[in-house]
């Protein structure tokens, strides 16, 4: 089992959690994009696609950075055994199982009747419910930790080609709104 | 073919009587343009989906529009205006550009005119004259052209700063200078793609968050002015902005009254366009029992019984009431601090909006008139009677007509011609005015597939090209004897049907021809 030090992450283990974040968040946003260039196509040219891609595409980057900032935030309040100790795999296991829930919200959130804060935070419930026991045995099994390593590492490498992309486009936007 | 020009015999002759006054009063008014001095107003009220089937003016049986009759008493009125588009981008392009949609290609839901068209268009014909160009629309479509063509606007007010509440964040904030990328990519973030069946904002995490606050926002305001307006309140299609016609109207009496020299405005409101949440006091008005002739289902129904068609159609009704309040209120204080006597008043819509043959709203291949007739009212400064115009009109003249208005020639790029009774010449009577639907092809290429309607003397031909199960399909109707639209006529009348027939084919072949490849 990988330790870390108390209220130090090594910048090897964020790039993990980063890209952990990064890919769920901009293989959404791909087909999100991917559905609209077909009636952009009719109007725009390649140059104003792009343009306009480069916001939601951009804005995963952001996305991915908030909510890994939100995951350190809680890895530094909660007691290192509990999350710190084994970043990489529970942030996997919180990513996954809130893409999850996110993916469900944004096909069945309208028909659940989810959309205000009372119910949305109920709806939540079972979601942390199941992250708590994701957890628990993610602690219990070091195969499970190893596996979510693994997976991480895999995805660094489609990672810094999301982040390349993003980091084009956000000189493409900065031109647009300077220039 | 009678001839389309109408004008009261009482009015021609005191036209003619006035001509020659009228070409010094013309190099008069060119010499107060260029000082800058008495050079009058131009303001064109644009209220959106405003169909002039359903306006009292024009002789609609609901009293829908007392304040524009008030005003139609001292302006020209012209009953067959048209607008080039059957909803907002291709109709309000016109409007700025004074071209076709076949010209501009804002025939796309969102769409904005081809490169080029910022130096060809409405606010850019003011260049080196004293005016201080002014805009406003509460409409997203609307606003994609406002910001293509905003370079040459003093004063484009935001949407957001007359909005009760606003969800969109980064268009008109720090993105502003790239409106027109960042508004579609801001869209697909929050909410994915209008007009697909299941819409997914990009966002994963925030945008449900994003969604939980903007409901929040919308139901806390909606709770706040239900008693005023319990059906809702004003709002775009799909909500993003919520709004009070109210703010509008008083933002605009404050920046029209403060302006120190001549002002050219665009206000493009976007009330009675869908939904209609009027204001209390017009709820139920016209619960009279009045039904409209019915009509048969057509191929491009949507499936509307006509019992739910005639629920909406009171609705806009009493949401074209609330319009027409609002506007009366903005003549009245116009006409209060004397702005009636030195502005041209223009009213006009930028596509009508249709209850009928099983279809709701305007987002249709079909443009029968309750889609493509629009009220036009020009009050000149200082009129005191009224004129009526019979000739039909487009909305492409605007633009040739402003340019008269402020003593300038009309540019030759425009389709459009200077609107009687203003002309020296009067208008083409064998001219044909045409409206467009082409949101299915793409902006540049040449038109395969959509609906167009010619009008000329009394005949109108409507003509469907590309559709699947529609295709190659005219339909010929004569207004004067069926307004209504009932009796195809296209195989009865042949060879009327034949001559339009062919100026229509040759109008599209010639439309087509700057992009047909060798």
């Amino acid at each position: 089992m990988v330790t870390y030090r108390p209220g130090f992450l090594p910048w090897r283990v964020v790039l993990r959690g980063l890209a952990i974040c990064i890919v769920p968040v901009h293989v959404w946003a791909m087909i999100a994009v991917f559905r609209a260039i077909p009636s952009w196509i009719l109007s725009m040219s390649l140059v104003e696609m792009i343009a306009v891609m480069a916001y939601p595409l951009d804005f995963a980057l952001l996305e991915s950075g908030i909510v890994l900032f939100c995951l350190i935030a809680i890895a530094a309040v909660l007691p290192a055994s509990l999350y710190r100790n084994q970043f990489v795999s529970q942030t996997s296991l919180i990513v996954f199982i809130f893409t999850a829930w996110a993916v469900l919200m944004q096909f069945y959130g309208q028909v659940w009747d989810l959309w205000t804060p009372r119910r949305f935070l109920m709806g939540l419930v079972p979601v942390v419910l199941l992250i708590g026991v994701a957890s628990a045995v993610n602690a219990g099994s070091k195969i499970v930790q190893k596996g979510l390593d693994a997976l991480a590492e895999r995805f660094l490498v489609l990672a810094l080609v999301y982040i390349a992309l993003d980091l084009f486009l956000l000189v493409f936007i900065i031109s647009r709104n300077i220039l | 073919m009678s001839s389309q020009i109408e004008v009261k015999r009482r009015d021609f002759l005191k036209l003619v009587g006035t001509l020659p006054l009228l070409k010094l009063a013309g190099s008069t008014l060119m010499e107060n343009v260029e000082q800058g001095s008495n050079a009058p107003n131009v303001l064109v009220l644009v209220f959106d989906a405003l169909s002039a089937r359903n306006v009292s003016l024009y002789g609609y049986p609901r009293v829908t529009t007392p304040n524009f009759e008030r005003l139609a008493a001292i302006s020209t009125i012209f009953h067959r205006h048209y607008a080039a588009g059957s909803f907002t981008s291709p109709g309000t392009a016109s409007i700025l550009t004074g071209t076709y949609p076949w010209s501009h290609r804002a025939f796309h839901l969102y769409g904005t005119a081809m490169e080029g068209f910022e130096e060809r268009n409405i606010f850019h014909i003011f260049n080196g004259s004293p005016y201080t160009r002014m805009t406003f629309t509460h409409n997203d479509l609307a606003s994609m052209l406002l910001y293509q063509f905003g370079q040459d606007v003093e004063l484009h007010k935001k949407t957001k700063e007359l909005c009760l509440f606003n969800e969109y964040l980064l268009s008109e904030g720090v993105f502003e200078k790239d409106h027109n990328a960042v508004f579609p990519g801001e869209r697909t973030i929050t909410r994915g793609q209008r007009g697909q069946d299941l819409q997914l904002p990009s966002s994963l995490f925030l945008s449900a968050l994003h969604r939980i606050w903007r409901s929040k926002g919308k139901g806390d305001i909606l709770a706040e002015y239900r008693d005023r307006f319990p059906r809702g309140l004003p709002s775009t299609n799909a909500g993003p902005f919520v709004y009070l016609l109210e703010d509008a109207i008083d933002w605009v009496q404050q920046a029209i009254l403060t302006q120190e020299g001549p002002f050219f405005a665009y206000f493009h409101f976007l009330p009675p366009h869908e939904p209609y949440n009027t204001r209390r006091e017009f709820i139920n008005i016209f619960r009279d029992g009045w039904a409209p002739v019915q009509k048969p289902q057509h191929h491009f129904s949507e499936g509307h019984t006509d019992e739910s068609l005639n629920v909406k159609r009171r609705e806009y009704d009493e949401y074209v009431a609330y319009v027409d309040a609002e506007f009366g209120r903005l003549v009245d204080f116009m006409d209060a601090h004397g702005m009636l006597q030195n502005t041209y008043l223009i009213l006009t819509s930028d596509h009508g909006e249709m209850f009928e043959r099983g279809i709701l709203e305007h987002i249709t291949p079909t443009l029968y008139e309750p889609i493509t007739r629009v009220p036009l009212l020009i009050h000149s400064p200082g009129q005191t009677t009224r004129r009526e115009v019979q000739a039909n009109t487009s909305c492409v003249d605007l633009l040739p007509t402003i340019c008269y208005f402020i003593g300038k020639k009309a540019p030759e790029w425009s389709e459009g011609q200077v609107l009687p009774p203003f002309s020296e010449s009067g208008i083409d009577p064998d001219r044909s005015v045409f409206t467009l639907d082409a949101k299915s092809n793409p902006k540049k290429a040449p038109l395969r597939k959509g609906t167009i309607s010619m009008v000329k003397g009394n005949s109108k031909l409507i003509y469907y090209f590309g559709h699947d199960g529609y295709d190659n399909q005219f339909e010929l109707y004569d207004l004067e004897n069926d307004p209504e639209e009932l009796e195809n006529l296209y195989n009865t009348n042949g060879s009327l049907a034949k001559d339009l027939r062919e100026e229509l084919l040759s109008k599209l072949q010639e439309v087509n021809r700057p992009y047909l490849s060798n």
